[in-house]
């Protein structure tokens, strides 16, 4: 086994930018492969030798590998929070849930003003885009090794674990601002009345919950990937 | 050289039985040591090895563990708990299908010989 020269880096990192991946998980197996590989071989052999990776790891294969592995993403962070969801009602955790949920509860009660029960409401949310904004820094420092390996590629690369869980994050912010902004267009005039703080406290308690188990979710994922 | 057709249907058996010998694999490092173990006879190919490597780890029977090694991250795998336990049935899968094939391919040989 050799080490490679910086020539000869160029040259694969050259050869992975025609493949067009954004995955940076995906990227980062491919890289590796190849420098592997070719860390075996003499000098003279390089270019036939990655002539030969070339032919494996075609563009459509690559493509096929990452869409795939997108796919799988998706379904495991999806089954992944469904099953923390789950472990807060169903394991000995669900005095955890309970305690959260009495909580919330209680200060809804509390609350004298529409203003009160807007701030219990937008809780969640601004700890949501919070973690939002982390979330994403943390990506883009896990993944700059990365980045800066294929920097000349021209397309975003991105961490395909990271994808579902951000959208995650953004959904209850985008769904509030639909659900503010939609009466509003339509001049709806909602009287809840003594409803709202009941209303609010369930709102809250399920986006506290949702919260929870993405937080949790990333806790997890963060083991294994670049999150 | 061994048909990639036989292979594939057996890679999965193949990828478990070394990541339950060696704690922890990456993708180049499996195909080596398949080329290693039989001296060449069978060869994975990187087409086939990946998509079974996510394929796993999406099944939960593989886990991920990324490195950084001389200025690239590396990926590697290792079996989950559920991993260790499909371990054993896909070998006895695997073993159950090579001694009726035997069976097929030399009706005299008995069945307790057969692997």
């Amino acid at each position: 086994m050799r080490q490679l020269n910086q020539l000869e880096l160029k040259e694969i990192q050259r050869s992975i930018f025609h493949k067009e991946i954004s995955s940076a998980e995906v990227l980062a197996e491919i890289y590796d492969h190849y420098v592997s590989h070719l860390q075996e071989f003499p000098e003279s052999e390089f270019g036939s030798q990655l002539l030969d990776l070339e032919q494996k790891f075609t563009q459509s294969y690559c493509h096929s590998i990452q869409a795939k592995f997108n796919k799988s993403v998706r379904e495991d962070i999806s089954k992944t929070q469904w099953w923390v969801l789950k472990s807060y009602f169903c394991t000995s955790r669900w005095i955890y849930a309970v305690g959260i949920l009495a909580v919330i509860f209680y200060v809804a009660t509390q609350t004298k003003s529409q203003q009160e029960i807007g701030l219990l409401l937008l809780s969640p949310l601004i700890l949501l885009t919070l973690m939002y904004i982390i979330f994403n820094w943390r990506v883009a420092k896990k993944i700059r090794p990365i980045k800066s390996i294929f920097k000349e590629m021209g397309i975003p690369i991105t961490s395909s674990v990271s994808i579902p869980i951000s959208e995650r994050l953004y959904l209850p912010v985008l769904l509030a601002q639909v659900l503010i902004y939609f009466p509003r267009l339509f001049s709806f005039d909602l009287d809840l009345g003594s409803l709202l703080p009941g209303i609010a406290a369930v709102i809250t308690s399920l986006l506290t919950l949702y919260m929870l188990s993405l937080l949790e979710v990333w806790k997890i994922k963060s083991k294994t990937a670049l999150l | 050289m061994s048909s990639n057709a036989l292979i594939k249907g057996s890679l999965q058996t193949i990828i478990l039985k070394l990541l339950e010998e060696n704690e922890k694999m990456y993708g180049y490092e499996i195909t080596q040591k398949v080329k290693e173990l039989t001296a060449g006879e069978i060869k994975i190919t990187e087409g086939a090895l990946y998509p079974a490597l996510h394929k796993l780890e999406a099944e939960g029977l593989l886990t991920t563990e990324i490195q950084q090694v001389d200025n690239r991250v590396r990926k590697y795998y290792s079996l989950t708990k559920d991993g260790q336990k499909e371990v054993s049935s896909k070998l006895a899968e695997l073993q159950s299908f090579v001694e009726s094939m035997q069976r097929i391919i030399n009706p005299g040989l008995k069945p307790e010989l057969g692997f």
